[in-house]
């Protein structure tokens, strides 16, 4: 590869972004390891943050770094003057991930009870429910391909199973949360994203009807929970608010936890030696797991934006400019992890990573996302414990810059 | 006595349980399980486990200010 001394960095986000290069790592490597590791992306009308510190400070510093920042995001873009796009952004816009406190502070404080690492084991069973149902389906010896049939099944069976989707509504419920997940896609445009959004709505009115149900009837599920937990100033949650938050579970659950446990199947077959290790003692997993979202997380950038004047690496940068912290670069510095590019279970370091990011906001479903990843892997790998690289190519997506994974991932079982 | 001064924000406690890891003489929990300061002024030789507990918070819920430093400014 050439190196940052025959080509800008603007040429390296262009292969970066461009959606055709397959594997984004040595560009971070190069951006990371050039000058102060912070450069403008013109592409981006963004401040690319590649260092661990940079982007751990970031995270942590909500006060200067801002998260009120949807309408400048890929999900924000909407055509103001087209009726149904409005009321998506009125409602899309009101995502606590795009809050700041008091207002990010009120609105978790509904939740955060039920995705504490002690709660969130309650919903093993259904977990477990969800994987062997899909795994019960697959013959040892045949090839299959794990991101359709496995990867981005679990976690919408898991999410619809916790929230208290009726099991006949699945596969509606399936298909709205792909399409909602694909309004946060910078890719998605024109009349792609007019279907998008068409169908985010008929998932906020059919979560708006469900939330509706279980105020009048509550039936022990996570979205009964909710609408009857009072937030940190004693209130509870409007009714716009609460729909944004049910769906945002979903946006930000499926196609995370699809990468992981895409990402993570591979790291497995290509590190016969720590698969080896973890096949004959499970309790390795949650540390495998650890490192399988440190080396290739599944959400690869976040965007912040300056309150007031701040310096990043070593740059002096105004109120008003935006910063685009890499996670999967920061995951990668070799000032934190040595030999930062080799899959290693014994680091004991667990839980350093970024993947979850840092600070306040700091994803709420990781205990969740790290229990579907261990209920998955030791399923595979008890059933499938010789399972291999299929016939048919793997094959990354390349098209969405910000969640990265696999589109296929075909394995012999 | 120690020369820091330690906060705790138990409204952004998710209960990760990492600060009671690693300094469980300084940090507990309140009766819904966030994050509590059991001993404002642990003794110097805790220091070490109340910055490894502050560092290791997801939530960055607990600040360890150098009250030595403060005065420095």
């Amino acid at each position: 590869m050439a190196t940052s001394g025959t080509r800008t960095t603007e040429e390296v986000f262009a292969d970066l972004f461009g959606g055709v290069v397959q594997d984004p790592f040595p560009l971070y490597d190069e951006l990371r390891e050039t000058g102060d590791g912070v450069h403008y992306s013109s592409l981006l009308q963004s401040h690319f943050v590649t260092r661990y510190a940079d982007v751990r400070r970031i995270a942590t510093d909500f006060r200067t770094f801002s998260s009120d920042l949807f309408d400048v995001t890929p999900a924000g873009m909407h055509d103001a003057g087209d009726a149904e796009h409005r009321r998506f952004a009125e409602i899309a816009g009101r995502l606590f991930m795009f809050a700041d406190p008091p207002v990010h502070t009120r609105i978790r404080s509904t939740f955060r009870a039920a995705f504490t690492p002690e709660a969130v084991e309650r919903w093993r069973p259904a977990v477990l429910d969800a994987t062997t149902a899909l795994l019960d389906e697959f013959e040892p010896g045949t090839e299959v391909d794990l991101m359709p049939r496995l990867a981005a099944d679990v976690p919408v069976a898991v999410i619809a199973s916790i929230l208290g989707v009726p099991r006949e509504a699945w596969g509606h419920f399936r298909t709205w949360s792909f399409a909602y997940a694909s309004t946060f896609d910078p890719m998605v445009q024109g009349a792609r994203r007019d279907e998008a959004i068409r169908t985010s709505l008929a998932l906020f009115d059919f979560l708006a009807d469900l939330a509706a149900q279980r105020r009048a009837r509550p039936a022990g599920d996570l979205i009964s929970t909710i609408v009857h937990t009072r937030t940190d100033d004693g209130d509870v949650l409007g009714e716009v608010e609460l729909i944004a938050q049910l769906a945002l579970l979903l946006v930000a659950g499926n196609e995370t936890t699809t990468n992981l446990i895409g990402n993570g199947s591979t790291l497995l077959l290509d590190n016969p030696g720590a698969r080896a290790e973890i096949t004959a003692d499970p309790a390795l997993l949650p540390d495998a797991i650890e490192e399988m979202l440190r080396i290739d997380p599944p959400l690869h950038l976040t965007i912040r934006l300056l309150t007031k004047d701040a310096t990043v690496g070593g740059q002096r940068l105004p109120a008003g400019s935006l910063v685009s912290p890499c996670i999967a670069a920061a995951n990668r510095d070799p000032r934190v992890f040595p030999d930062a590019g080799r899959f290693d279970l014994h680091r004991g370091e667990n839980g350093k990573h970024l993947a979850f990011l840092h600070g306040i906001h700091f994803c709420v479903g990781a205990a969740l996302a790290r229990l579907e990843g261990q209920v998955v892997f030791e399923e595979m790998l008890r059933r499938h414990p010789g399972f291999h690289a299929g016939t048919e190519p793997a094959v990354r997506r390349t098209l969405n810059s910000v969640s990265r994974g696999w589109e296929k991932r075909p394995v012999v079982l | 006595m120690s020369d820091v001064r330690i906060t705790v924000h138990p409204q952004w406690c998710m209960a990760n349980g990492a600060c009671r890891a690693a300094a469980p003489d300084v940090f507990g929990t309140d009766e819904a399980g966030w994050v509590r300061l059991v001993e404002p002024r642990p003794p110097a030789g805790r220091l070490d486990a109340v910055r490894a507990a502050a560092d290791s918070c997801p939530v960055a819920a607990i600040e360890v200010d150098d009250l030595a430093s403060d005065l420095a400014e």
